[in-house]
């Protein structure tokens, strides 16, 4: 009773909940930086009427911060810094999150089927689901990434791939607690499917925490996208990515910091806001109960 | 054993169950748990059993057997005469439309996701019956039935339901494929009094209308006294007594049944408390008669031999060796 009380409130909305009004803030700030940073992202350049990404002017090259016409400076080649960051962050942006769609899609289905099926077959994906885990996700992605050769499409199948096991295990984890609910008998006893059952009854039940969990591991694709850029398995030059242009700003710290330090301050942005948005989340969602 | 009803019931039951177990293996324990134990039974057509026993005793483990939902570990079900356990697939889905289950706690049962409407014809929709709209019309039919207002009601969701409004939705899907049988696990356990009263005649309505056949499921003797024409008293996975109502309810012959009786019953005239003392572990339980342990009337014959389900008189079959003087 209380569960279907709790389910309840969920389903109303998360700022209705019947929380201490004190904790919007942890929802509202990150939130709002959030959807400004990805208005400048994506409509940024065309508002701002900033200078191509790739435009070279070698006359004006390592200008620092707050230049007439070039207020984040430029780099090595005189390109436009604010530019580059925010169409990178274009790229971090759409790697981060179709990645985590991707994996959560197949994670996702992976942990339901395995969850609700049991016996070998969850005994089978799990364990090898697991192995995957072990692995540092960094390397395992570097390794699909090296394999797949470098370019953006590859870095997301990369990212995605590591996520699986995750995603999975989140899914199976509410996969199992709904199979203890009578709803699942009384549907069979009603003569539908697995897939009827799956998709019907148990994806609507956990898709607030997948989608909690998704949100919260965007900011940790975008990490390892950016690591994959800095090592040069990611992102191809010119195109721009945060992690990219923090590689090639390394090599002229001292001359021009602003290189590494513009690309640097957006994605630290960035991923503090998703990672508050998450856990702001998470608190509203009568804590444990998510996971 | 399974021909000791009453010689009047004409023609072949509609449910039989012959020496049914069911075994489970509980992680940490080198024994299996024995949930249900060589039960047998029979209902006939139009008429309702009602099963009774203290929480544990494998009245609703013996429920989920019926439906295969797990499988015996041995023994058989047969629906008008159909082995249940040898089916599979396709044709254990069929078979399972005729019988169909009220479940103890409405707001497990139904999806607390989906509204009235879409739960009631959720069966119909799975078994691909009718278009949407014929659908619809017979949605619409089956909760006026279990007296809710479709207009009124037809949206919510479970959760905006009160207790009793819930079960009816519950009854409502299980009657929506027109099952012969209806199982009752505990079905009006949870409501208040006030509405258990109003589910309980809603159901006896059903039975008369529809001809329905019931399992019905309770821990409380007094709810089962009122809608049932047969009993049967499980104790710790056994069938220990099974019979006419009014004869059980008259004369009971297992000292079990007669401590339950006795404490429903306002009478000062209550045997000795029999019922005192701990349920025995399943996991081990008593050598031959299962009850012995709590038994007043137990001696040493009890526990070496297992009392067989005999029987008493007609319609009226109980497992001891001592059975009480029938009056």
């Amino acid at each position: 009773m209380d569960e279907v009380v709790a389910l309840e409130g969920r389903r109303s909305g998360l700022l209705t909940i019947g929380r201490p009004r004190h904790l919007d803030w942890a929802l509202w700030i990150p939130g709002t930086v959030l959807v400004l940073l990805l208005g400048a992202c994506f409509l940024g350049p065309q508002i701002f009427g900033v200078p191509g990404p790739n435009v070279v002017n070698l006359g004006v090259p390592h200008v620092g911060l707050g230049a007439p016409g070039h207020l984040f400076g430029t780099d090595e080649l005189g390109r436009d810094l604010l530019s580059r960051s925010l169409y990178g962050g274009q790229t971090s942006f759409v790697v981060g999150i179709s990645s985590v769609a991707i994996g959560l899609g197949l994670g996702g289905l992976l942990g339901m089927v395995s969850g609700f099926t049991g016996g070998w077959l969850d005994s089978v994906i799990m364990r090898v689901l697991d192995i995957l885990l072990a692995f540092p996700s960094l390397i395992l992605a570097l390794t699909v990434a090296t394999y797949l050769g470098p370019s953006e499409r590859n870095v997301i199948l990369a990212i995605a791939f590591f996520t699986v096991p995750s995603y999975a295990r989140v899914a199976r984890s509410g996969t199992m607690q709904f199979k203890e609910r009578e709803f699942l008998l009384a549907g069979e006893l009603s003569g539908a499917g697995k897939t009827h059952l799956i998709f019907r009854h148990v994806l609507p039940n956990i898709w607030g925490r997948l989608m909690t969990y998704g949100l919260l591991t965007i900011g940790v694709a975008m990490i390892v996208e950016a690591s994959l850029s800095f090592l040069g398995l990611g992102i191809r030059p010119p195109q721009a990515s945060w992690g990219a242009m923090i590689a090639d700003g390394k090599a002229y710290l001292t001359v021009a910091p602003q290189m590494a330090l513009v690309p640097g301050a957006f994605l630290f942005v960035a991923i503090t806001s998703l990672n508050m948005l998450g856990d702001g989340i998470r608190s509203r969602f009568s804590g444990g109960e998510l996971w | 054993m399974s021909n000791a009803n009453n010689a009047a019931d004409a023609g072949a039951p509609l449910l039989e169950l012959r020496g049914v177990s069911k075994e489970f293996h509980v992680p940490g324990h080198r024994v299996p748990l024995s949930a249900v134990s060589d039960v047998s039974f029979s209902v006939h057509e139009g008429e309702t059993l009602g099963l009774v026993g203290e929480s544990g005793c494998g009245k609703s483990t013996t429920a989920r057997v019926i439906i295969q939902a797990p499988r015996p570990t041995r023994g058989e079900v047969l629906l008008r005469g159909v082995n249940m356990t040898a089916l599979h697939g396709q044709s254990l889905r069929k078979a399972r439309r005729e019988v169909q289950m009220v479940f103890q706690d409405p707001y497990s049962s139904l999806d607390p996701r989906w509204k009235v409407r879409d739960l009631v014809a959720e069966p119909l929709r799975v078994n691909h019956m009718g278009t949407r709209t014929e659908r619809a019309a017979r949605v619409d039919e089956l909760l006026s039935v279990v007296g809710l207002d479709p207009k009124q009601y037809g949206d919510r969701k479970p959760g905006n339901l009160s207790g009793g409004q819930a079960q009816r939705v519950g009854i409502a899907r299980a009657l929506a494929l027109s099952p012969s049988l209806v199982i009752c696990d505990e079905a009006v356990s949870s409501l208040d009094v006030s509405i258990r009263a109003q589910i309980l005649n809603l159901l006896e309505d059903l039975r008369q209308e529809l001809g329905l056949t019931y399992l019905f499921i309770a821990h409380d003797l007094t709810v089962v006294k009122h809608v049932s024409d047969w009993v049967g008293v499980m104790y710790l996975g056994r069938l220990c007594e099974h019979g006419r109502s009014d004869v059980i309810y008259r004369s009971p012959a297992h000292p079990y049944t007669a401590s339950l009786l006795a404490a429903v019953s306002e009478t000062a005239t209550a045997p000795d408390r029999s019922d005192a003392g701990e349920i025995p572990s399943p996991f081990n339980p008593p050598s031959g008669c299962r009850f012995r342990t709590r038994c007043p009337y137990a001696q040493e014959r009890c526990a070496e031999e297992v009392p067989e389900l005999r029987i008493l008189s007609a319609g009226h079959r109980v497992a001891c060796h001592f059975p009480l003087a029938t009056s």
